[in-house]
């Protein structure tokens, strides 16, 4: 079995891990029972690793249907007495926000802990939203680790952390934590406890008006214990580069890595106070360290949290140690920060002159490269249905159609030829969008949702839609998977997270059900039919439901390869008369032009047959 | 837990208290570029030497441009300072052209031959460039460029899988790399499939032959 390490593996051994892999193993080690998560890139290893390794280590994994329910699935868990675990990327917070909040009231008796794995720079996400606000929103405690090791060891002191308090723990990772490898090396694996009991004690657990109003009293009770669990925490503390250094640095999580590597490459002494209990901060020590250097830089990603609240707590203790956050220093508050960054920073403020290779650096390329942006892989099957709803729309002369977008690898549609997606806010709002486009404009709507995005927050926005007779013609892509995240299941399959047979739910039976006049489905790899489907539910005068359907493509070819069929399609280029339809038509990224005519890598081909049907002499055929 | 290999030092010209070997890989999405990179970063592991890699996963399944960064030694930030690779390991000309903001002279370039004409070229944007003009921008810029076949390497070979193996053998002919090529070959044996073994040692010593003779 693959990650066979992170279930066996005894004290004292030692495996290269991804930040993800690590947080497993933490969480493994800190015993826990019961974990769920609705995958999010860069938290979505997480859930692979568990679905692979949850049965033999004997917890139990679902992938729920999104962020929330994963969170309640993992809060009852926790208040029955078994250790608790849930993951998700930062905006998926969001939407396990409504819970999480009332979690942190309620509080737990086993522990729980919610990970939530930010993106500043945006790498896979649609915002870079700093997730430690929600610390202090929820007055939960918070953890930050640097790497893959401390990811490891953070998760068991976090369920240490919850215990004590009765409090979730908000454990934040970032992408270059989650996505770092490095060598870890394994403690003691605690007992997993799998059954609790659930205990009543309604005064306790449910927050109706007369309770909350005491929980609320008693979690800011807790906070304070929480700041006293900071203040002696070994996990905050103070790291020294070079010798006699007379400023301090405060920094945290991914952000530690780099003050290190710059101070050492600019060859500066300072004071480094590490932060790995974030929140509450340990202001006490904070304030003592400062007392013994000249000043204290403060270097976060993203928004100056720790910098605002060690100001503040600077100014009214009157402490007189200069602070330098963000203005100061001029560190952006917008995207991911780097050696680079950090080090011009630095270098500007301690007036040293910045590294720069002795041999000089290389003079860029002269003119612009092509550029190589994500694109729908060859044979994706979106790529078929944005083809057909294209030429419905051409074909039937439809002005200014709108397009309503949702969150999934179909997103890419938004670039030419088929330049399908318009707008876009979160996972779900494809449907909700296209009921405000279609009662505040004259426009025809069209929305696309994925089968996996469909459950997540499309049920709910659909029965509203119809109720309220909104008109907007929903594509959903069935492709069989949550295919961007890297192919975990959903309510849609046959099996679940660990591999088990699940009950399938029918996205075109719940759509009948719901009362939505047209449902169709469709074969997005016939694009004839396709594109028929689509002009009759432009006529539709309500929702009319497409469901595309036709297995993501890198799990199809898969799936032939392990069958040994290889087949391809390639272009007879005394046919072919050069018009390029199929280049501009599909934009597949297998289909390339060569001396004037189009021609098929076939390494990448995918056969598919879409550009075979939209070639006006038919010069595109199976490789014989 | 920090562990520095003995006599290992960067061919770059950073700061004295670096010990550190930078290796930036860059290709396309679906090329083996994150799973090259994990075997010289697990044969280091075992052979007792630091590493860090930092790899962004997501939005590019297929087809998009991807980056991987493997540090070896005394270092704590898994991606590599502009300008401070020690060796690039390019699966695409035009994207280890695209590298080369992480290179200086003394930098070190592997990279194959063999184009992926990206849809942004095909759909009548910027042309691609000639291979020879890149190789030979490559060459104006860094210490030494291997230009390998190594996609047409693995199909002789018959598994056009372990391009990657290939270039991996390529970096490991260099010398620069601080490792015996038999912890690769260790390495590999754990990773790959028993029925791909025998044509993955083949595609890793071809490499190493090929960058070694020169």
């Amino acid at each position: 079995m693959k990650y066979q390490a992170l279930v066996d593996g005894k004290t004292g051994d030692h495996e290269l891990l991804l930040g993800n892999e690590a947080a497993v193993r933490g969480a493994l080690e800190a015993g826990i029972g019961i974990a769920a998560s609705y995958p999010g890139t860069p938290s979505s290893e997480i859930g692979d690793v568990f679905s692979i390794v949850a049965k033999a280590s004997g917890v139990y994994f679902e992938y729920s249907a999104n962020e929330k329910i994963a969170l309640e699935v993992v809060a009852a868990a926790a208040a029955s007495g078994v250790r608790s675990f849930t993951f998700m990327k930062h905006v998926g917070l969001n939407v396990a926000s409504d819970s999480f909040m009332t979690t942190a009231y309620i509080g737990t008796r086993a522990g729980l802990v919610v990970l939530s794995a930010d993106d500043p720079s945006t790498h896979s996400s649609q915002n870079e939203q700093d997730n430690r606000y929600y610390a202090r929103l929820a007055n939960v405690p918070m953890l930050e680790p640097s790497s893959p090791q401390e990811t490891k060891d953070y998760m068991v002191e976090a369920y240490n952390i919850s215990e004590k308090l009765e409090l979730p723990v908000l454990f934040r990772t970032t992408t270059r934590v989650a996505h770092m490898r490095g060598d870890v090396v394994f403690g003691d694996r605690r007992p997993v406890v799998r059954r609790g009991v659930f205990e009543k004690d309604p005064a306790r657990l449910v927050p109706v008006p007369a309770n909350s109003s005491k929980m609320h009293v008693k979690l800011l009770g807790k906070l304070a214990e929480a700041r006293y669990l900071s203040e002696t925490s070994s996990l905050n503390r103070v790291v020294d580069v070079g010798v006699g250094g007379r400023a301090g640095v405060v920094t945290v999580g991914s952000t530690f890595n780099y003050v290190i590597d710059a101070l050492e490459e600019l060859g500066l002494s300072a004071r480094v106070f590490k932060i790995g209990f974030s929140y509450p901060l340990p202001l006490d020590r904070i304030r003592e360290f400062a007392a013994g250097v000249d000043e204290l830089l403060v270097v976060e990603e993203l928004e100056p949290l720790m910098e605002n609240d060690i100001k503040a707590d600077f100014l009214s203790h009157g402490t007189r140690t200069p602070v330098c956050g963000k203005e100061e220093l001029l560190v952006p508050r917008v995207h991911e920060l780097n050696v680079d960054v950090v080090a011009k920073a630095l270098a500007s403020h301690f007036g040293v002159p910045l590294h720069v290779p002795a041999s000089g650096k290389v003079q860029p390329w002269s003119s612009p490269l092509p550029s190589r942006p994500p694109v729908l892989c060859p044979g994706c099957p979106h790529r078929g249905s944005y083809l057909a709803v294209r030429r419905a729309i051409r074909e039937l002369g439809i002005p200014e159609p709108v397009f309503a977008s949702d969150i999934g690898c179909y997103t890419l549609g938004m670039a030419a030829p088929f330049s399908a997606a318009d707008y876009l806010l979160s996972m779900g709002s494809s449907v909700g969008t296209a009921g405000g486009f279609d009662v505040a404009t004259d426009q025809r709507i069209f929305s696309f949702i994925g089968d996996s995005t469909f459950f997540h927050a499309g049920l709910s926005a659909l029965a509203s839609a119809i109720h309220n007779k909104h008109r907007f013609v929903l594509t959903v892509l069935d492709n069989r998977t949550t295919a961007m995240t890297g192919h975990q299941p959903n309510p849609s399959m046959l099996t679940d997270a660990v591999g088990d047979p699940a009950p399938a739910i029918s996205i075109e039976a719940v759509a009948k059900a719901m009362g939505v006049p047209f449902v169709k489905v469709i074969n997005p790899y016939r694009v004839a039919e396709a594109t028929e489907a689509y002009k009759e539910a432009t006529q539709v005068d309500g929702v009319a439901v497409i469901v595309s359907k036709q297995v993501c493509s890198l799990l199809l070819d898969r799936a032939k390869r392990a069958k040994g069929i290889w087949q391809t399609f390639q272009v007879d280029r005394d046919v072919c008369t050069g018009c390029l339809t199929c280049v501009h038509d599909v934009a597949c990224p297998a289909i390339f032009v060569s001396e004037g005519k189009a021609e098929i890598n076939q390494e990448l081909c995918d056969a598919c047959g879409v550009c075979s049907q939209v070639c006006p002499v038919h010069a595109i055929g199976v490789k014989k | 837990m920090r562990r520095v290999l003995a006599g290992l030092s960067s061919a770059c010209d950073r700061g004295e208290k670096m010990s550190s070997l930078n290796v930036f890989f860059a290709g396309v999405g679906g090329q083996g570029i994150i799973t090259g990179a994990s075997i010289i970063a697990r044969a280091a592991i075992a052979a007792g030497v630091d590493a860090v890699m930092s790899e962004v996963h997501g939005m590019a399944q297929r087809g998009g441009s991807v980056v991987c960064e493997l540090r070896l030694g005394d270092v704590h930030s898994p991606m590599i300072p502009e300008g401070e690779a020690d060796l690039i390991i390019g699966f695409e000309p035009v994207e280890t052209v695209r590298s080369l903001i992480k290179a200086n002279h003394h930098t070190v370039v592997i990279t194959e031959v063999r184009p992926i004409i990206p849809v942004s070229v095909s759909l009548g944007g910027i042309a691609y460039p000639a291979v020879e003009d890149l190789l030979a921008y490559l060459r104006s810029q860094v210490a030494a460029v291997y230009a390998v076949p190594a996609a047409a390497m693995a199909e002789e070979i018959g598994l056009p899988q372990a391009a990657n193996v290939v270039l991996l053998g390529a970096a490991m002919g260099t010398g620069l790399i601080p490792l015996e090529l038999r912890t690769i070959r260790d390495t590999l044996s754990r990773s790959v499939p028993s029925k791909a073994l025998e044509a993955n040692f083949r595609a890793l010593q071809e490499g190493f032959e090929l960058t070694r003779k020169v």
